[in-house]
C-alpha cells in the first residue's frame, strides 16, 4: 500500500459571479490537463483529476466576518497521485493514468471518501485531517533508533499534542481487473453501499467493501465483435432509487434499467430515443447523436443528455422525445466534415444541473461555456479566459457571429479556437458557484453578493 | 511513365496543404461550398457534390482507422463510429449499383481494437482481391476529389490544386472504374489512350470499363492509372454495368481480424489519387489532383514503406518509377 501523501493547505484564488454575468479570477495553472471536476455533496470540497493521474482537492474557506467580500475562497486542501501509468503486457499497450472520473461519497464521519478511476481501475481514497500527534514516546533515542527494550525502565504514555494541520490521502480500496474496455463512468448508488463502473460494453456493480468481485449488470458485447455498432458512453444511478440507473449509447439512446427485474439488466425498462429529424440528416448524423454525458436531475424526475451539438432534457415518463432541447453551438453544423477530420467531433462534453435543476450548463470551444435557464428560456455564453477579463471583473456574455456582418465584440465562427475546449464543468450542489476546467486552468466563479 | 512521376511530384509538393490531425485549427474564411449544405443524393447537379463529399468522408474515415497512436488502445467508441460511417457509405454505394463496392474498413485497427486479443479470424478472401480503393466506386464521384480533405473542399481558392470550385463539378471526372490490379495496368493504359481524344465522352469510358478484377494486385501504392473521364456525370449506371468482376464485400469490420500485411496493402491503400486524365493534365484543366490526397496516401503508406513487399503480380512499371515513389514515401 502506498504511503499516504500529505500536503499542507495552501492559498489559492477565487472568483465571483452574479446571476447575470460572471466575475472571475483565474486559477493558477495546473501542471496537467484537467480531466474531471467534481464538487462533493456539501460543496465544501472540489476535486479535480488530471491527465497525469493526480487528484487535487480544494476546500472552501469558512466565511469570515472580517472578509465578507472574499467569502468562500477555495484553497488547495490535498494533492495526491491517484493512478500511475501501467502496461498491459498481454496486449502490449499502455494504460493511461489519466483520471476519467471522480465521484464523492457522502460524508459519514470526519474523513472524506472519493472514488477516482482511470481507464481500467477504480480506487477508493480516504482523505482525512490530522492536527494532533502523539508525543512522548520513550522507545526511541534522540536519533530515532529503537532503544534496546532492556534499557527501558519506565512506562510513558504518549500525549497528543497539536500540530500543523496535515491532510492525508490513503487508498483504501482498489477495484481492478474488472474491465476489458475503457471505463467512462462511475456512479455511487443512493444506498451508499454499492457503486457502478461502466466501460464501452459492460457495466459492473461493486460493493465498497469487496474488491475481488463485481457483478456484471449490463453487457452489450455481441458474440461476434464484428457486429458491434453501438457502445455505452455514460451511466448513472438514480439519485433516490437505488435499483434504477440509466446508460447512454453512441447511437443517441438512453436506457433506464431496474435491477430488481433481473440480475443482468440487458433488457431495459425504458428506452429513450428521439426520432431523427430528416431535414438535418447528414453523414454525421450518427456521430453527432452520440451521447457524451447523461445526468439525472437532483429531483430524479429528469435526465439531461449532451450530444455534440445539443443538450436535451428528458422526462423519465416520456420516452419518445426530450421535453427540452438546447442548441449549444449549432453554427458548427455546417463544419462537421472538418470537425470530423480533425477529430473534434469526437470530443466528449459534459453537462451539469444547478442545485435547483433550473439552470443547466455545458462547455463549448474557444473556452466558451453555455448556461441555459430552463424557466426563462434565456441562455448565455461566457468565456473562461484570463486574457479577456480582469480579476474580479464581471464577465461579459460572448456571442458567436454566424454569418453576415460581425458586430464588435462578436467572434466569427472561423476564428474559434478548437483546441480550447471546455469539456468538464461542475456546479455547487446548493449555491451559485461553478467550476470550469479549461485545459490546464481551473476557473471558479461565484455569485456576486449584492 | 512520365505522367506518373509528374503526379507524384505534384502530390508531394502539395503535401503541405494537408492539415494536421487534431490540434488547433482555424477555419478558413473562404469556407463554403461543400460543407455549406448537405445535399441529398437526389438533387441533380449537386449529386456530384454529394458523392464528392461522401468520397472524402470515406477516405478520411479510412485514414483515421489507421492513424492512431500505437501506444495506448484506441477509443472503441471512436472506432465503432468510424466503422459505422464506412459501412453506411458502403451500403449506399452498393445500393447505387456499384459492382465494386467499397471495401469497408474491413481491416480496421484490429490489432489494437480487439482488446481480447482473441482474434483468430483469417483475412477474408476478399482481401486477396485488391480492393480498388473503395473510393472510386461510387460511380460519379470526382476523381480528384477522392482524397480531398474536407478543408480543401471548403476552400474555393483556385491556387490550391484542388478542383473544388463550384464550377468544377461539371468538369470533374467521375472515377472511371479502374482496374486496380497491376496486371490490368496495360489495359488501363489502353483505355486512357482511347479516352484521350474524347475527353468528354462517357461512353468511351464505359466501353473500356476497367477490367479490374479478380486477380490479386500488387501493392497498393503506385498504381493503376486510370482513364479519367472528363465531364462530370451524376451517375454511371452504364459504367457500373460494364464492370467486370464482382468483388466480395467484406461485411465485417473485422474487429477480430488479424491485420496482415496483405490486408493493409491491398485493402486500404486508396490509389485513386493517381487517377487522372492524361489528356487534360496536359491541357492543364480541371483534372489536377488534389495535393492533399497525396499527403493522405503518403500517410497511409508511410508505415508500410519500410517493409519490403514482393508484389504478387509483376507490375508493368518502370523500376525507376518505383524508385521514385519509394523515395517519396520514405521521405515523408
Amino acid at each position: 500500500m502506498k504511503s499516504p501523501m500529505e500536503t499542507k493547505k495552501g492559498k489559492a484564488v477565487c472568483g465571483f459571479h452574479n446571476a447575470e454575468s460572471l466575475v472571475e479570477l483565474g486559477w493558477p495553472t495546473m501542471p496537467d490537463i484537467i480531466s474531471t471536476v467534481e464538487f462533493n455533496h456539501t460543496g465544501e470540497l472540489l476535486a479535480t483529476g488530471d491527465k497525469g493521474g493526480r487528484v487535487v482537492i480544494f476546500q472552501r474557506e469558512q466565511e469570515s466576518k472580517n472578509q465578507v467580500h472574499r467569502r468562500g475562497e477555495y484553497n488547495v486542501y490535498s494533492t495526491f497521485q491517484s493512478h500511475e501509468p501501467e502496461f498491459d503486457y498481454l496486449k502490449s499497450l499502455e494504460i493511461e493514468e489519466k483520471i476519467n472520473k471522480i465521484r464523492w461519497l457522502p460524508q459519514q464521519n470526519a474523513a472524506y471518501f472519493l472514488l477516482s478511476t482511470n481507464d481500467k481501475t477504480v480506487k477508493l481514497w480516504k482523505v482525512s485531517e490530522r492536527d494532533k500527534r502523539p508525543e512522548g514516546y520513550n522507545l526511541k533515542d534522540e536519533e530515532g533508533r529503537l532503544r534496546d527494550p532492556a534499557t527501558i525502565t519506565t512506562l510513558r504514555v504518549p500525549v497528543l499534542r497539536p500540530m500543523d494541520l496535515m491532510v492525508e490521502a490513503t487508498p483504501r480500496r482498489v477495484f481492478a481487473n474488472a474491465h476489458t474496455y475503457h471505463i467512462n463512468s462511475i456512479s455511487v448508488n443512493s444506498d451508499y453501499e454499492t457503486y457502478m463502473s461502466a466501460d464501452d460494453l459492460r457495466i459492473n456493480l461493486w460493493n465498497f467493501e469487496i474488491t475481488n468481485q463485481s457483478f456484471n449488470i449490463v453487457d452489450i458485447k455481441p458474440a461476434n465483435m464484428e457486429e458491434l455498432t453501438e457502445v455505452i458512453t455514460a451511466a448513472e444511478f438514480h439519485p433516490h432509487h437505488c435499483n434504477t440507473f440509466v446508460y447512454s449509447s453512441s447511437k443517441g439512446t438512453i436506457r433506464l434499467c431496474d435491477m430488481r427485474a433481473s440480475a443482468l439488466c440487458d433488457r431495459h425498462t425504458k428506452f429513450f430515443e428521439e426520432p431523427e429529424d430528416p431535414s438535418n440528416r447528414s453523414f454525421f448524423s450518427e456521430i453527432i447523436s452520440s451521447i457524451s454525458d447523461v445526468k439525472f436531475s437532483h429531483s430524479g424526475r429528469y435526465i439531461m443528455t449532451r450530444d455534440y451539438l445539443t443538450v436535451k432534457v428528458w422526462d423519465l415518463n416520456m420516452e419518445n422525445r426530450p421535453i427540452e432541447t438546447y442548441q449549444v453551438h449549432d453554427y458548427l453544423r455546417s463544419k462537421l466534415c472538418s470537425l470530423y477530420e480533425n477529430d473534434c467531433i469526437f470530443d466528449k462534453f459534459e453537462c451539469v444541473w444547478n442545485g435547483s435543476d433550473s439552470v443547466i450548463m455545458t462547455g463549448s470551444y474557444n473556452n466558451f461555456f453555455r448556461m441555459f435557464d430552463r424557466n426563462t428560456k434565456r441562455d448565455v455564453t461566457l468565456e473562461a479566459s484570463r486574457e479577456n477579463s480582469k480579476p474580479r471583473a464581471i464577465l461579459k456574455p460572448r456571442k458567436v457571429c454566424v454569418g453576415g456582418k460581425r458586430r464588435k465584440d462578436e467572434i466569427s465562427v472561423d476564428s474559434l479556437d478548437f483546441s480550447k475546449k471546455i469539456l468538464h464543468t461542475a456546479w455547487h450542489p446548493s449555491e451559485n458557484i461553478i467550476a470550469v476546467a479549461a485545459t490546464n486552468n481551473l476557473y471558479i466563479f461565484q455569485d456576486k453578493v449584492n | 511513365m512520365f505522367w506518373y512521376s509528374e503526379e507524384v511530384r505534384n502530390l508531394h509538393r502539395c503535401g503541405r496543404y494537408m492539415l494536421g490531425k487534431g490540434g488547433k485549427r482555424k477555419f478558413d474564411e473562404h469556407e463554403d461550398g461543400l460543407e455549406g449544405k448537405i445535399v441529398s443524393p437526389s438533387d441533380g447537379p449537386s449529386k456530384v457534390s454529394y458523392t464528392l463529399q461522401r468520397q472524402t468522408i470515406f477516405n478520411i474515415s479510412l485514414m483515421k482507422l489507421y492513424n492512431h497512436r500505437p501506444l495506448t488502445e484506441p477509443s472503441l467508441q471512436k472506432t465503432v463510429l468510424i466503422n459505422n460511417m464506412l459501412r453506411r457509405i458502403q451500403e449506399e454505394l452498393k445500393q447505387e449499383g456499384s459492382l465494386r463496392p467499397a471495401f469497408p474498413a474491413s481491416a480496421p485497427p484490429a490489432a489494437a481494437a480487439d482488446p481480447l486479443g482473441s482474434s483468430s479470424r483469417e483475412a477474408p478472401p476478399a482481401f486477396s482481391q485488391p480492393a480498388p480503393a473503395p473510393c472510386e466506386l461510387g460511380g460519379a464521384a470526382a476523381l480528384e476529389a477522392c482524397l480531398t480533405p474536407a478543408s480543401l473542399l471548403e476552400d474555393d481558392d483556385p491556387d490550391t490544386f484542388c478542383t473544388s470550385s463550384p464550377a468544377a463539378p461539371a468538369r470533374l471526372a467521375p472515377p472511371a472504374l479502374l482496374p486496380p490490379e497491376k496486371d490490368s495496368f496495360s489495359s488501363a493504359l489502353d483505355e486512357i489512350e482511347e479516352l484521350c481524344p474524347t475527353s468528354t465522352s462517357t461512353e468511351a469510358a464505359e466501353a473500356d470499363g476497367p477490367k479490374g478484377d479478380s486477380s490479386s494486385g500488387g501493392p497498393g501504392a503506385p498504381q493503376r492509372p486510370e482513364g479519367l473521364q472528363e465531364g462530370g456525370r451524376p451517375e454511371d449506371p452504364k459504367l457500373m454495368d460494364s464492370l467486370p468482376g464482382n468483388f466480395e464485400i467484406t461485411a465485417s469490420t473485422g474487429f477480430l481480424t488479424d491485420l496482415t500485411l496483405d490486408d493493409i496493402l491491398f485493402a486500404d491503400i486508396d490509389t485513386s489519387m493517381y487517377d487522372f486524365d492524361p489528356c487534360t493534365s496536359a491541357s492543364g484543366t480541371a483534372s489536377k489532383m488534389s495535393p492533399v490526397s497525396a499527403d493522405d496516401l503518403l500517410k497511409t503508406l508511410a508505415p508500410y514503406s519500410s517493409q519490403p513487399v514482393a508484389p504478387s503480380q509483376p507490375f508493368k512499371m518502370d523500376l525507376t518509377e518505383l524508385d521514385h515513389i519509394m523515395e517519396v514515401l520514405v521521405g515523408s
